[in-house]
């Protein structure tokens, strides 16, 4: 009997076997034609040091979840940024571009696998974000409308969004060619 | 119905989760309740198998299936049906070495073994959170369920509350419920009982969809409808490890608490003490193995 139970306790170590498929909605060439159309991407990969992750969590108030930053200097100028988010029981990937100026231009959700919450990925709702800075609020219920029902992916999206808007400020602004 | 067959049953379950092209769900801890709620419109179907495992001596299965549908009201309010039924099997399992005691009829032979599949009771839940643990300080939320069967009726009332850490990846829960119940005793009608008990549970989540953590019971049982310390008749602990896995529509959890310590507070109760642990109608060494398996819909 014992030896059932315990196969009965270990049966979802079987389900390692069918992790998710990604709803992939958006491609990294696709987002970034999107936010500029006709403008060419060149990669400007990078690792985060100690003090910019440091700084980038003490001007956004967010923790940093990866130091491989994924940017794309833009021709038309700006910066493109790929990134992740952590969502209910994935990872949800997303991208913001940002100006010549510094103000957000598009949010876009990559990919989203969870079984609720995909309102995130709904146009006016990301359009919240477009011309914020570095140094905005983006919060919740008072900057950006919270989704209800949808609450944690619309915190880590806006969060991600904030820490992006940080990063671009302490590495990216000042890389200027 | 054979444990053989639950188990197989389990395993066809399994495979159909296998087959899924991906999986989801809730339901972070076997015990514990969280203040998540379903979202409005959406529902949920849950299997849950529990094995109260091992009394004081011989063999002691209880094993007890809840099939429940959860349902979202509104974004803050799930309501939720129960239909619950068991498997018991026991022989010689009390502290005596006889066949008696938790959820063994009081009219059955204790000189021989008892093997039953039993229709429980169906129970309904409703879950009310008045704030979220994902952009208030905490999460807190009201749980009221009321529970009618052939054997037991009983409302049990808890307060739920939640906070997280680490992009809340690390989610620590509180439960403090109380349940107030007229239990049937055979040839003595309908006897009053009473609960409180505090669970706590921490779960962090160590990889994509799959969450590790751990869940600790305290257990306060009274005789009457009153939580007076001299109508009280035991407490217990139990502590135990967890693991959940999440994906977008399915989700897995197993749960093992075991009965660390308890203490009687009557004769009757004390009689029912063996290895600091207590069991009589009431408790059992693993209480218990818990297994949730759940698929949500739009």
């Amino acid at each position: 009997m014992r030896s059932r139970l315990l196969w009965l306790a270990a049966a979802p170590v079987a389900l390692v076997a069918t992790s998710a498929m990604a709803k992939v909605y958006l491609g990294v060439e696709q987002a970034q034609a999107l936010a500029f159309p006709g403008a060419s991407f060149a990669p400007a990969f990078r690792p985060l040091n100690d003090a910019q992750v440091a700084e980038i969590q003490r001007l956004s108030g967010v923790h940093v979840l990866s130091r491989d930053l994924k940017a794309w200097r833009v021709s038309t100028g700006g910066w493109f940024i790929a990134d992740q988010v952590v969502g209910k029981h994935e990872f949800i990937t997303f991208s913001v571009a940002i100006d010549r100026t510094g103000a957000v231009k598009d949010v876009e959700i990559l990919e989203y696998r969870e079984s609720y919450g995909d309102q995130v990925r709904n146009s006016a709702w990301r359009a919240q974000f477009v011309g914020k800075r570095n140094g905005a609020k983006l919060r919740l219920d008072d900057d950006i409308k919270n989704i209800s029902g949808a609450t944690l992916s619309s915190r880590h999206v806006t969060d991600g969004v904030k820490r992006l808007l940080a990063t671009h400020a302490v590495v990216l602004a000042s890389d200027v060619r | 119905m054979s444990i053989s067959k639950a188990a197989l049953g389990v395993a066809a379950a399994m495979t159909l989760v296998g087959a899924q092209p991906a999986v989801a769900g809730e339901a972070l801890f076997g015990y514990v309740y969280t203040t998540d709620v379903m979202p409005k419109g959406k529902y949920e179907v849950e299997q849950w198998i529990t094995d109260r495992e091992g009394q004081a001596k011989g063999r002691f299965h209880d094993v007890l299936m809840r099939s429940e549908v959860e349902y979202g009201v509104t974004d803050n309010f799930q309501v939720s049906g129960y239909l619950n039924y068991s498997y018991l099997n026991a022989s010689g399992n009390s502290v005596a070495g006889t066949t008696e005691g938790l959820d063994i009829p009081a009219d059955h032979d204790p000189a021989k073994p008892y093997r039953k599949f039993r229709y429980d009771g169906v129970s309904a839940e409703a879950v009310w959170r008045v704030l979220s643990p994902y952009k208030d300080p905490i999460g807190l939320a009201f749980y009221v369920e009321p529970e009618i069967g052939p054997r037991e009726n009983a409302v049990e009332v808890k307060i739920l509350a939640q906070k997280n850490y680490l992009d809340d990846r690390l989610v620590l829960a509180a439960n403090l419920w109380t349940e107030v119940e007229k239990e049937k005793v055979e040839g003595e009608g309908w006897e009053k009982a009473s609960v409180w008990e505090l669970d706590l549970g921490a779960s962090y989540r160590f990889r994509p969809n799959w969450s590790a953590g751990l869940e600790f019971r305290n257990h306060n049982e009274y005789t009457g409808w009153t939580l007076d310390h001299s109508n009280q008749e035991h407490t217990a602990f139990f502590f135990g490890p967890t693991l959940h896995y999440g994906g977008e529509r399915w989700f897995v959890t197993a749960t093992a608490l075991y009965q660390l310590h308890a203490k009687a507070y009557s004769d009757d109760q004390r009689a029912q003490i063996a290895h600091g642990r207590v069991y009589g109608d009431e408790h059992t060494t693993w209480d218990g193995l818990r297994l949730k398996i759940g698929r949500t819909f739009q």
